[in-house]
């Protein structure tokens, strides 16, 4: 099989070409690690892959889960199969809880969505007669979202969308300059626990509304087809800062 | 059922996709894939979502996450039949840091034992369970991969090359029992409790 053939490096490279005609390839720092990885024995990706802090200098990047998943199902690897399974799934239950935190409380229907993704998911990573899952160690995060997306009818789209927004009274019109700085990654570590502290008090159409307008998403805009948060939640710009309002005064309290 | 057409191109979308949300680039997509033009959005949208501060999981997230890693493992398993199949007891145990020898010795069989396994020529059943486990044990395969490996054609029939002009007849298979008695390697002791298993 084609898609096996290891490189020069030790490394089994990617074959999947995307839409663009280009080969799909993992970004430098996973191919680096997962260069690292095939030198390590076994008792030392078995202690590596058990990290679970992130800021440890071991830390397995996910991508790299993914390709220890592959490869262990190839060489029929029970042991690793079930151990780096075990690490990606958690990761899988670590991005659908930024789902959950963004739409609380869990339904029992999310349980049974995060069980169906984690099937599809580790499916398509373990299936070495094909290379659909090659994305998986080019961005994995997305790689889950996408099949979030496509695998379910858009479910997680519509159970983001699904929930009431306009519980709350109109409050007068506020500005909303010191947003900027809200869902930023790029914040110092005590600042990040405050930042935890401050979106746990956030209500749940508080939570969209900041993220949303953190990863660029005007509130509104004259072109009707714009995607705009005002046309995404169904509301009106004005309802939209009164809700900013209540956000920046959490945020002074808080931060 | 997914949408394979759909994933590619959402896989398109998320190649190139600036970090933060970009009508421009969006209303390009939508304008290739008009089909896809509301899932576009809504990917685009969604990706919001994954952006802020990261989730610290519970114990009982971890939990749910363990127990569901274990039952998709077992279904994608059971679904792919031969797909993760043993190719080679020798060569897998040597990745696990055996040589002939010491993964012999570990099984509790000779080398020419371990030949015989490796070759296929032993009936699979009759091959004791409690050696079957024992091997998979040692492999970290498991016994079903291992009993998936016996039960095959003998290797040196099995996909090889032949210069006659017809194929040779498969070697007739010996039982574990018989391979057992005529081992030259093994004490009589060993041999009794390979039998006994």
């Amino acid at each position: 099989m084609d898609s096996l053939e290891q490189g020069s490096s030790g490394v089994i490279p990617l074959t999947k070409i995307a839409g663009t005609g280009k080969v799909f390839t993992r970004p430098p720092e996973v191919e680096q690690q997962i260069e690292e990885v095939v030198t390590l024995n076994r008792d030392e990706l078995k202690r590596r892959a058990s990290i679970v802090d992130h800021d440890d200098e071991d830390y397995f990047r996910d991508e790299t889960i993914v390709y220890l998943l592959r490869t262990a199902a190839k060489d029929g690897d029970q042991v690793f199969i079930d151990l780096m399974g075990e690490m990606l799934s958690t990761r899988i239950e670590k991005l659908c809880k930024r789902y959950s935190n963004a739409a609380s409380p869990i339904s029992v229907d999310f349980e049974d969505f995060v069980q169906d993704l984690r099937l599809f998911v580790l499916e398509r990573v373990m299936d070495n007669s094909s290379n659909a899952g090659d994305f998986a160690q080019v961005r994995f995060g997305k790689f889950v979202k996408m099949a979030a997306d496509s695998h379910k009818k858009r479910f997680l789209t519509l159970y983001l969308k699904d929930r009431d927004f306009l519980n709350h009274p109109i409050r007068e019109e506020n500005d909303d300059d010191t947003l900027d700085k809200i869902g930023s990654e790029e914040l110092p570590t005590d600042k990040m626990l405050q930042m935890k502290d401050f979106f746990d008090c956030l209500t749940v159409e508080e939570k969209k509304i900041v993220k949303m307008l953190n990863f660029g998403i005007p509130i509104e805009r004259n072109d009707p087809s714009a995607v705009t948060i005002s046309s995404e939640l169904g509301v009106t710009s004005r309802t939209i800062r009164n809700r900013l309002k209540s956000v920046r005064e959490k945020w002074n309290s808080v931060m | 059922m997914i949408n394979e057409k759909l994933f590619e191109v959402l896989e398109e979308y998320a190649l190139d996709a600036p970090e933060k949300f970009d009508q421009a680039y969006l209303s390009a997509m939508q304008a290739r894939f008009p089909e896809f033009a509301e899932e576009l959005r809504d990917y685009a949208v969604s990706e919001a979502f994954l952006s802020g501060p990261e989730p610290e999981l519970t114990a009982e997230d971890l939990a749910r996450a363990k127990e569901g890693s274990k039952r998709a493992i077992a279904q994608i398993l059971a679904r792919s039949d031969n797909k993760f199949e043993l190719q080679s007891l020798l060569k897998m145990a040597k990745d696990r840091g055996f040589d002939r020898k010491s993964f012999a010795a570990a099984a509790g069989l000779s080398s020419s034992l371990v030949h015989y396994l490796e070759k296929r020529r032993v009936e699979a059943s009759s091959v004791p369970q409690k050696l079957i486990e024992k091997i998979g044990n040692i492999l970290e395969t498991g016994a079903d991969a291992v009993s998936h490996y016996l039960n095959q054609p003998a290797v040196d029939t099995a996909g090889a090359s032949f210069k006659s002009m017809s194929r040779p007849e498969e070697r007739e298979k010996k039982t574990f029992a018989d391979a057992v008695r005529e081992d030259q390697q093994l004490s009589d002791d060993e041999k009794n409790a390979l039998l006994d298993l």
